[in-house]
């Protein structure tokens, strides 16, 4: 369990959790953000917005918006080298 | 509908799937902008004739759910309701299927026959994406189109299947998205509760199933117009809160088994030319010099384009034109011919020099926003912008500001959250636009000789410092903090449409004549009436006594010459009258341009003209910024607010400059 923010660039993960206001959750959610949803990290600089891929779209994400986002990193699959 | 056998249609889909382009290839130029009765959501309605039979098409707000309570959502669900079209096209972008069908579970929800336009299919296949319509129709059992809509491909089909299901609407039976089975029996006990009531048009399983998602207006309906069930529905509700989120993950289940058989992805892991370009047009330092060359690209355009022919036609305005009126005047009293001529046409003037501004500033976004590009500008610029609570796009506004703040106030459009664009505007008068700049430019050599590029220099830096300083205030004690969350969609990188671009720059420059033309037209007949009554002897007019009856006010900035504060006052019409004003009031004796900045800079000390130059810079927006600023919030109370901003802080900054300056 972590937050999507640590993840590094190229790495995939689970969601398993979203932020508790009710208004975010849901535009995460209607953007392909869902418990359960795979993720994949295309780029993280360790500041400033990410960029993530769900559901086959893209999404920049700010910082401290990734950081309530709990996330399972799946085992099987390793980070891909870029 | 319209006529017996008239359509209307309705067209929906989440944002860049191209929906403005199939919109605009079916209708072309005839179609009817106006806002959604009581909403500050933009509504287009366009008509066109299929196979000889009328077609209404209504352009549904680009929305990525239907439930997380916008306005645009609200807008869109409440016309499929009770607006009832006959057929909603859904329009999907190939290239990112998954997430865009999530819209379609909602739509199948409604009670309106659906049509999937699958468009863009050559973008995803070029992104090693392939979708097989038939495959998804069959999943799906709604009739999808493959559509290339920037080459009109696949139109006329789409349209021929939305008209034969609105013919025989019982025909459509579409495979709709079920919900999970851990909570299937308290909806159908919800569903129980509503059995046989009427909340408006609403299907009652539609009611139901937002109930337990906890949508905030059905909430709000069912409290108000069903009380005696509330108790009970409440109860249910409260033990099943987080029921939103297996509602939502039912929807990607239901889309993860549509998707499955009819999506081939042939080189899944390759690196897509979008991630390629990103590695460039999003990196923290290779990104700013991307935008920074594009802004050069854009204003480069404008100067040398845009900027002589803007002066060609405020030339032709107040030279011929101008002179065949007073010709046609030859009858009439001096004032009235004074009055149309150089109040009311030089306002028109005003109005029309603005068209090849807005022309070549609207190409420029209707371009960056159509290739995708928009959007990197604001992920580069989030971290410069976040920190004055405003949006990564409300960069592109701000950098548009430095050539005009009108096109700038009119692209805060692309801020989606309204609370972010309300504040952009609010600060993006502060950004020096050419006319503020050029008076600038003009009175700083007299004023400080040598050091006039070291002065330039910091009042223009001293706007943004104060714009951010502004920005911080506003949105620290009037928006409390409140930040709007950064989640963007980054589209996929396409080739531009130029259909598209031009409807959008054809819509946006005539609304902009339309709508803030009046007023600038009739504020510069009223300003020219107050110079010129009762004689057109500058010092007795009404402006004149204004300045005289404000030379106590001025005096605590160091301006306490009448002239000078008229001159301040003719820059609402349009900043760069500040100077031509100037000329008028000191150099009425035929004083070259040259000895103007010299004579002005003999009345005034250091620390008054430091304070003149930085109240310039500061003092309330030009009527058509103002205009501009009515247009886009629609509310005159935050108009009202910019000026009243604008003025406090001029004041405040020109008695500060001159007290502290007097005093060194």
């Amino acid at each position: 369990m972590s937050s999507l923010a640590t993840l590094p660039c190229g790495s995939r993960a689970v969601v398993s959790e979203l932020p508790r206001p009710y208004g975010l959750a849901k535009r995460l959610i209607s953007l392909g953000l869902t418990p359960g949803a795979e993720v994949r990290v295309l780029q993280n600089r360790g500041r400033g917005p990410l960029i993530i891929e769900v559901h086959g779209a893209r999404l920049a994400l700010g910082r401290h918006q990734a950081e309530r986002v709990t996330v399972e990193t799946a085992p099987s699959h390793s980070p891909i080298a870029e | 509908m319209t006529s017996p056998e008239g359509l209307t249609l309705a067209l929906a889909g989440q944002p860049n799937v191209g929906k403005s382009t199939v919109f605009n290839a079916l209708t072309g130029m005839n179609q009817h902008v106006g806002n959604w009765p009581g909403k500050t959501v933009e509504r287009k309605i366009g008509g066109f004739v299929h196979h000889g039979r009328p077609v209404a098409l209504v352009d549904l707000p680009g929305t990525y759910s239907l439930s997380s309570g916008s306005e645009e959502e609200r807008v869109a669900r409440d016309y499929l309701i009770e607006g009832s079209p006959d057929a909603v096209i859904a329009i999907v972008n190939a290239a990112s299927l998954e997430r865009n069908l999530y819209l379609v579970a909602e739509l199948l929800m409604l009670p309106v026959p659906v049509v999937v336009g699958l468009n863009m299919v050559d973008v995803a296949r070029a992104h090693g994406v392939s979708v097989e319509a038939p495959v998804l129709e069959a999943a799906l059992g709604v009739p999808v189109i493959e559509l290339v809509a920037s080459r009109r491909r696949g139109l006329h089909q789409l349209i021929d299947a939305a008209a034969g299901l609105a013919d025989k609407p019982e025909t459509f039976a579409p495979n709709r998205p079920g919900i999970r089975p851990k909570h299937q029996p308290v909806l159908t006990e919800i569903e129980a509760l509503l059995e046989g009531r009427r909340l408006r048009d609403y299907p009652p399983d539609w009611v139901a199933l937002k109930l337990l998602e906890g949508d905030t207006d059905v909430t709000e309906m069912v409290r108000d117009g069903a009380p005696d069930l509330w108790e009970s529905v409440h109860e249910i509700l409260a033990q099943h809160e987080d029921a939103y989120l297996d509602i939502a993950g039912g929807r990607y289940d239901w889309v993860a088994r549509m998707v499955r058989a009819a999506v081939v992805h042939p080189r899944r892991g390759v690196t897509v030319i979008t991630d390629r370009i990103d590695r460039v047009a999003t990196h923290p330092f290779w990104g700013l010099l991307v935008l920074l060359a594009a802004l050069g690209v854009l204003f480069w355009v404008t100067y040398s384009v845009a900027g002589p022919a803007a002066t060609a036609l405020n030339g032709a305005i107040s030279g011929w034109f101008s002179d065949l009126l007073r010709g046609l005047l030859g009858w009439a009293p001096d004032w009235i011919s004074g009055l149309i001529v150089d109040g009311a046409i030089g306002g028109a003037g005003t109005v029309l020099s603005f068209i090849p501004i807005l022309v070549v500033f609207f190409a420029a976004l209707g371009l960056l926003e159509d290739i995708g590009y928009m959007a990197r500008t604001a992920y580069v610029m989030d971290r410069y912008m976040h920190w004055m609570g405003l949006h990564g796009k409300s960069c592109m506004p701000l950098l548009l500001g430095f050539g005009c703040n009108v096109p700038a106030i009119l692209g805060t459009r692309i801020i989606e959250d309204r609370r972010a664009r309300l504040l952009t505007m609010m600060v993006t008068p502060f950004v020096p636009c050419t006319g503020r700049l050029a008076v600038l430019a003009f009175l700083a050599p007299a004023f400080f000789g040598g050091s006039a590029a070291w002065a330039i220099m910091a009042l223009v830096g001293g706007n943004l410092v104060v714009l951010g300083l502004v920005g911080t205030v506003v949105n620290k004690f009037v928006f409390k903090g409140e930040r709007s969350a950064f989640i963007m969609e980054m589209p996929f990188y396409h080739v531009p449409n130029a259909r598209t671009i031009g409807l959008y720059v054809w819509r946006n420059t005539i609304a902009f004549i339309k709508k803030a033309g009046t007023l600038i037209v009739i504020v510069s007949a009223i300003v020219w009436a107050l110079a010129n009554f009762p004689g057109s002897d500058p010092e007795g007019s009404i402006l004149g006594v204004i300045g005289r009856l404000l030379e106590p006010v001025g005096a605590l900035m160091g301006l306490g010459d009448w002239r000078l504060i008229v001159s301040l006052l003719s820059s609402f019409v349009a900043k760069e009258n500040s100077v031509a004003t100037l000329g008028v009031l000191f150099g009425g004796d035929g004083i070259a341009e040259a000895g103007l900045a010299a004579t002005v800079a003999t009345i005034l000390t250091p620390a008054a003209a430091a304070a003149f130059l930085v109240v310039q810079m500061t003092f309330v927006p030009c009527v058509a910024t103002v205009a501009a600023i009515r247009q886009e919030s629609k509310s005159w109370a935050w108009t009202g607010a910019n000026l009243g901003l604008m003025l406090v802080v001029a004041f405040a900054l020109g008695v500060l400059v001159y007290q502290v300056g007097s005093l060194l």
